[in-house]
């Protein structure tokens, strides 16, 4: 049972059972009022912007919410599409690698084929250098053993020929002319 | 005043000379030379003297000019005159050291080198 049924259903000692608990009741009533006053303009002024700024949290609560499961969507999304992405560039990456590999082997191939050609054409004409200077060579060789030969033989001829040599030399050439 | 004669004709003429005088020249060629002085023809006393030769030779007489490096042998000039083959050789000798040997005959007309120096330059001339 309620207290206060309780205490109005008991008899009053002196002045009622609100004066054996020590209420007044004018006061009580006073209070009751102001209680009621209170409750009126907390209710008419007060929580109506209590609760506006409490629905508007809420409201921007949820909103962040939805924004957040939107993002992670996008996010999720993102990934895919960053994965997709990804294994196309590898894939592009790889088919640049496999043509780049193919392209400079073919470069290496064909820088080999002509430093292969330039070095033989290189030796070709060191041989015919070479020969070149070696018939030059034996020309001057001819040269200067003829002139050599002259000289030495004029050298020779010049001290040692005696009369009787030289006799004989000009009858050799003069049975020779006839 | 005389026309002027031909180089031709003064060697014909001298050339007869000579060889009817028996080849005693000495009086021809004083007046060949003191005609070339009158004309002032001096210039053209080596052609002369060479047509002079060549007129000789033509007609038996050669006149040969002889270079060695030693003076010749008897036997060697008689070898000489023999390989001339002419009724008559006159042979005009010099000697040249630098031909080192053998000897060099100069008939007009003629040129024989059988000189050691000719057959060193012979050598030389094969250079390549």
């Amino acid at each position: 049972m309620n207290i206060l049924t309780q205490l109005a259903a008991t008899e009053p000692a002196s002045g009622g059972v609100l004066g054996a608990l020590g209420i007044d009741l004018w006061m009580l009533v006073f209070q009751a009022i102001a209680f009621l006053i209170l409750v009126l303009v907390l209710g008419k002024y007060v929580y109506p912007t209590l609760i506006k700024v409490v629905d508007d949290r809420q409201a921007k609560i949820e909103a962040s919410t939805a924004a957040a499961t939107e993002a992670e969507k996008k996010a999720v999304e993102a990934k895919d599409v960053t994965e997709k992405l990804m294994k196309q560039a590898r894939k592009e990456a790889a088919e640049i690698v496999t043509t780049a590999k193919e392209e400079a082997a073919a470069a290496l191939e064909l820088a080999d084929t002509k430093s292969k050609e330039r070095a033989e054409r290189i030796i070709a004409d060191a041989h015919l250098q070479i020969n070149k200077d070696i018939v030059a060579a034996k020309k001057v060789l001819h040269n200067e053993t003829l002139e050599l030969v002259a000289l030495a033989t004029e050298q020779v001829i010049g001290k040692t020929i005696s009369p009787k040599v030289d006799d004989a030399v000009i009858s050799a050439a003069v049975k020779g002319a006839k | 005043m005389a026309a002027r004669l031909s180089r031709r004709k003064i060697a014909i003429f001298v050339t007869d000379k000579i060889l009817a005088s028996n080849h005693q020249a000495q009086q021809v060629l004083r007046e060949l030379a003191a005609y070339l002085v009158t004309e002032r023809r001096t210039r053209e006393l080596d052609l002369i003297v060479r047509d002079i030769e060549a007129m000789l030779a033509a007609k038996g007489t050669v006149i040969a000019d002889i270079a060695s490096a030693r003076p010749l042998d008897v036997a060697i000039r008689a070898e000489i005159t023999a390989m001339l083959a002419a009724k008559s050789v006159q042979l005009r000798e010099t000697i040249d050291e630098t031909l080192l040997g053998g000897v060099r005959i100069d008939t007009p007309g003629k040129r024989f080198d059988g000189t050691i120096r000719h057959k060193l330059n012979a050598l030389r001339a094969k250079q390549l």
